[in-house]
């Protein structure tokens, strides 16, 4: 059902994107008639995906900026909200590391060759560290 | 049976004029009746369509033993293939299917779904086999391997008259061939299946929650090479599709491949990651993805289109007869042409990401 909901979605956006890409409506309606036409049906193996995941990508658009860990950072924070965004990055990276089993040593090392300062890193080490953050 | 033959797609625009004229169900009709010859199959491919599925079916199966998450394996592979063939259309004529077989253009699920077996067999077998091996060298494995595989299927298909190139493709070729098969496939294959690859394992890090290191500093230097060797590839590829005319003579490194187009094509790219590093940190990589796509686009587009309308940018014949004569409003370019931007996109940041993934991470 969700799957479909998506479908759903995707088709109109594109169709819209279509419209405006091509000069209207009815050049983009006969664009998607004339590749099902001409592939006896099959393009619509390609249509229907492609419209699941157009329906799927503005769905996770909309609930990353609705949802409560990105844009809720980023719209309680008093400071740089692009900090806050570098936090998440790093706090993201080092428990999907701890997981793959990397050790910390290992973590700060690639941390450090990738350009991040020392104090990021440690807040990031010790955030994840917290009881919760699991 | 001639070299080449005429594009099915190529008659869209005739498609049109008949819908005009005759209405539209009447015009689909006698349009899908004209090209069924061309697409009508012989004992041989329809042998070899079915051999085809089953033998993906079979190595699908095979797959399942060695690995999780199979069926997002083979969709991503399958998307990479999908993007590279329709990208790519203009250059070659795959006849002889049947009806259903194809999705866009000549573009045939049926080959599709052969290059994606193939190429995941590979890639998993290997990764399977050769687990310690670091992923550049599994990379060079990859690639040895599937030359040997891609030049047989290529004569398979040669031989049976399912394949055929585009005249701009036989004009650009040395004309030495290995059993029908141009001797260029051992350039064509290798950046195929390097693209293709590369496109599927940044998807399956994602896929297989794989710990990517976030940059705060992005290596340009390294970024810009890796970035000019893809585009540079891809332009030599694609070069019989479309032809770099009036730029400056120094600019030209290789027939008509300029210099100052493929760096343009880099910088954009360029600027495309750099936003996206300065305003999408720690935002989920589909959605990166997705807006780096959308910037490429926005910034391609207009000057693709007016490279186009003052002749510094020429599409080859074949490739102009696989237009349905759709055009964009404003630019007034090919819609074809600005569709294929984003899938031209795709497989650059995701061959540039790729690298660097591999190189940060030392994987």
């Amino acid at each position: 059902m969700k799957h479909l909901a998506y479908v759903c979605l995707g088709l109109p956006v594109s169709f819209v994107v279509l419209s405006f890409a091509i000069g209207g409506p009815v050049n983009a309606a006969a664009f998607i008639f004339i590749t099902v036409v001409c592939t006896a049906g099959s393009s619509l193996a390609l249509w229907i995906p492609m419209w699941w995941g157009i329906g799927l990508f503005l769905c996770k658009v909309v609930l990353l900026l609705r949802g409560p860990d990105l844009a809720g950072e980023m719209r309680n924070s008093a400071g740089s909200p692009s900090r806050n965004r570098e936090e998440l990055a790093l706090t993201n990276y080092v428990r999907l590391a701890r997981v793959s089993g990397m050790d910390q040593v290992e973590i700060k090392r690639r941390l450090r060759e990738t350009g991040w300062p020392d104090a990021k890193i440690d807040g990031a080490l010790s955030t994840d560290d917290r009881p919760g953050d699991e | 049976m001639s070299e080449t033959a005429s594009l099915p797609l190529g008659s869209c625009q005739q498609l049109l004029d008949l819908i005009a004229e005759k209405g539209l169900i009447q015009a689909a009709m006698e349009h899908e009746a004209e090209h069924a010859a061309m697409r009508a199959t012989n004992f041989g491919t329809l042998a070899f369509g079915l051999s085809v599925i089953v033998a993906s079916v079979c190595v699908f199966l095979f797959l399942g033993r060695f690995t999780d998450k199979l069926w997002r394996r083979i969709a991503v592979m399958a998307i990479g293939v999908l993007i590279f063939e329709i990208f790519t259309a203009p250059m070659w004529i795959n006849n002889s299917l049947g009806r259903w077989a194809y999705v866009y253009a000549d573009v045939s699920w049926i080959l599709t779904l052969g290059w994606t077996a193939m190429i995941l067999g590979v890639v998993v077998m290997v990764d399977h086999w050769f687990a310690t091996w670091s992923a550049a060298k599994r990379f060079g494995v990859y690639v040895g391997v599937l030359l040997v595989l891609v030049l047989i299927a290529e004569i398979v298909v040669f031989n049976l008259g399912i394949r055929r190139y585009a005249p701009e493709v036989l004009e650009s070729i040395s004309g030495l061939r290995i059993l029908g098969v141009p001797i260029e496939v051992f350039y064509y294959a290798p950046v195929f299946t390097s693209l293709i690859i590369a496109f599927y394992k940044y998807w399956i890090f994602l896929i297989d929650g794989v710990a990517m290191v976030p940059v705060k500093r992005r290596n340009w230097l390294r970024a810009l090479v890796i970035g000019f060797i893809a585009v540079f590839m891809f332009e030599l590829l694609i070069e019989p599709m479309v032809r770099n005319d009036n730029f400056p003579a120094w600019s030209y490194v290789y027939h008509d491949i300029s210099f100052v187009m493929t760096c343009c094509w880099v910088v954009i790219i360029a600027v495309a990651a750099l936003l996206t590093d300065r305003f999408l940190m720690g935002v989920p990589v589909p959605i990166r993805f997705g807006v780096a796509l959308l910037v490429i686009g926005a910034l391609m587009l207009p000057i693709e289109s007016w490279l186009i309308s003052n002749g510094y940018r020429v599409y080859g014949d074949s490739a102009v007869a696989n237009f349905s004569g759709f055009t964009t409003p404003i630019t007034g370019v090919a819609a074809e042409v600005a569709f294929a931007i984003p899938f031209y996109a795709a497989l650059m940041v995701c061959f540039i990401r790729h690298w660097e993934i591999v190189l940060d991470n030392h994987l």
